[in-house]
């Protein structure tokens, strides 16, 4: 979707200045942290469903190796966090290349039970992997949190450090996007026989689309892991895999950054609805498919369609204008 | 001399032949027609040509052998086609779909403005640029399958039942780009056609194909006389 600079600039601004408007309110800014956080995996995950139609649902998993290896760097050899994220970031790139080899002849939902079986496999492999360090069903405790200075981060800074993570990686989605690479996703999606038959290599592509989304759900999987010092397997429970294809669907599939806005959307409403427990469950999957019927597009489908409603309103408005006037 | 041969190619489905021991050739800078009764193998051998499918035998393009190789490394060595069935960008306006070609064809992203603009000028969808591909008429999206072939900087361009579904306004201004692209840039054209007198008017010769095998190869006035292929069209001898 084209969102002229004006939009853009003023969105990231009201953004930056979240924690400001609610400076008294540590749960709020700890809300938008989180928003932030899944606003990027929300992307990464729409860059290979939406973009490139790779129905991977593997994201999680992905999003936990990484928390996971940046975590036990900490723990168990005082890697610094920053080093930790991006030998995470790394790794799970590694692991997402594997597995787009894996899946290469498979397509549409072949893909999804491909990559489905490594979001089942991962937990019972966590469980039995206590012996090597990864804390079983109880998973990591006490991880270190990033410091500056040799001081921890606080509620502001952690916001702030969110916030330079998202823009950066979501600057990269939007120019991958807006890239060659995002044409050859695009036509590999749209009609792959014709994008093959002019050139462009569907496993290479699919490969690359595989390392890029992993590469970038992992980082965030480490900066999670240290932002909120725990990590376990319940990240690969249902609430969680629900609730961020609700905020890709929600916020406009394959139409950046609807991901960002269903995020937002998605994880504010999450919070509001703890108090009727596991019906959060129900409803947000009453969300995804009522999106599905009512709202294909998305969110971002809605607002271009209120937009284009009122240019053609002010247009009649300016021709009856016109008419008057003459 | 021959840009194209294919020898002896074979497909099978199972039990099922979809080409059988086919052998022919292309000379360069002709129009090589292709016809024959539905299910007669017609867009698989297509489908075999640009490496959608591996069959048995050989094809030998500008003297190289791309029996084994897949479908982009095909296209980098200068064959481009067209389907049966338009598939287009659908949600890419009519330029990114030109730039597809451009970008990922022959000569990659070195002249892909320069060949962008000459698909387009020469399919003659200028103003059309920025329309979405969904929003295309049929004819304005066969012509820009044909412009997102063409950026590609083919040498052989293989269209697939080009005239389906037109108007014969709109048939004869295709079959006029056909002749263009052929005479005015030399380009060898494989097409596939049901309607006869299309076939007999564009190519310089003309295979029948039935059952996955070629029946006759010749010049169109020739073929046309046939009496295999009589019976094939008509069911019945001509002298019968």
């Amino acid at each position: 979707m084209n969102i002229n600079k004006k939009t853009v600039l003023i969105s990231l601004s009201v953004i930056a200045i979240l924690p400001l408007i609610f400076r008294g309110n540590p749960y709020i800014i700890h809300i938008l942290t989180l928003a932030l956080i899944w606003s990027v995996v929300a992307s990464a995950w729409d860059l290979i469903v939406g973009y490139a139609y790779v129905f991977s649902f593997g994201q999680m998993a992905l999003f936990v190796i990484g928390g996971y290896t940046s975590s036990m760097m900490a723990l168990y050899w005082g890697v610094s966090p920053f080093l930790g994220m991006a030998a995470g970031a790394g790794l799970t790139a590694l692991a997402g290349i594997v597995i787009g080899l894996s899946c290469l002849r498979l397509r549409g939902m072949y893909v999804a039970v491909a990559t489905l079986g490594l979001h089942l496999v991962l937990p019972p492999l966590l469980l039995q992997g206590r012996a090597y360090g990864t804390g079983g069903s109880r998973g990591l405790g006490s991880i270190p949190p990033i410091e500056v200075l040799g001081q921890p981060l606080d509620m502001f800074g952690w916001y702030y450090a969110a916030f330079g993570i998202f823009l950066a990686m979501l600057f990269l989605i939007d120019r991958i996007i807006n890239s060659s690479t995002g044409l050859a996703f695009v036509s590999l999606r749209d009609a792959h026989a014709a994008a093959s038959s002019l050139g462009v290599n569907e496993y290479r592509y699919k490969l690359m689309v595989f390392g890029i989304s992993a590469f970038i759900t992992g980082l965030m999987g480490g900066f999670y892991s240290h932002y909120i010092g725990v990590i376990s397997p319940t990240i690969l429970g249902t609430d969680i895999f629900l609730m961020v294809i609700a905020m890709m669907l929600f916020g406009g599939l394959g139409r950046f950054p609807g991901a960002v806005i269903g995020a937002f959307a998605i994880t504010l409403a999450n919070e509001l609805l703890r108090p009727v427990g596991h019906f959060r469950h129900l409803i947000l999957g009453a969300v995804i498919v009522a999106t599905l019927i009512y709202m294909p597009q998305g969110l971002i489908g809605l607002l271009e369609s209120l937009g284009n409603l009122m240019s053609r309103v002010k247009n009649r408005c300016l021709n009856m204008r016109h008419k008057e006037t003459t | 001399m021959n840009i194209l041969e294919v020898d002896h190619l074979t497909l099978r489905f199972g039990d099922l032949a979809a080409v059988k021991d086919l052998s022919f050739e292309v000379e360069k800078g002709e129009i090589f027609g292709i016809a024959g009764p539905n299910g007669a193998g017609k867009s698989t051998v297509f489908n075999i040509i640009t490496g959608f499918y591996h069959g048995t035998g050989k094809i030998i393009f500008d003297n190289i052998d791309i029996s084994r190789l897949s479908t982009h490394q095909i296209c980098y060595k200068g064959i481009a086609r067209t389907f049966q069935i338009p598939q287009l960008f659908l949600t890419l306006p009519v330029i990114d779909n030109v730039r597809v070609g451009a970008h990922f064809g022959v000569q990659g992203a070195k002249n892909e403005k320069k060949n962008m603009k000459e698909a387009i000028s020469l399919l003659g969808l200028q103003g059309r640029e920025n329309v979405i591909a969904a929003n295309l008429n049929l004819f304005d999206k066969k012509r820009t399958m044909l412009a997102f072939a063409m950026a590609t900087k083919p040498k052989l361009l293989l269209i697939d039942e080009p005239i389906g579904g037109l108007s014969p306004t709109e048939t004869k201004e295709l079959m006029a780009l056909i002749q263009k692209v052929n005479k005015e840039l030399g380009l060898t054209i494989i097409i596939i056609e049901h309607l006869m007198k299309v076939l007999k008017q564009l190519s310089n010769r003309l295979m029948i194909m039935e059952s996955g095998t070629n029946i006759i190869i010749g010049p169109p006035e020739e073929v046309v006389k046939d009496e295999k292929v009589i019976e094939i069209y008509l069911g019945r001898s001509k002298h019968a």
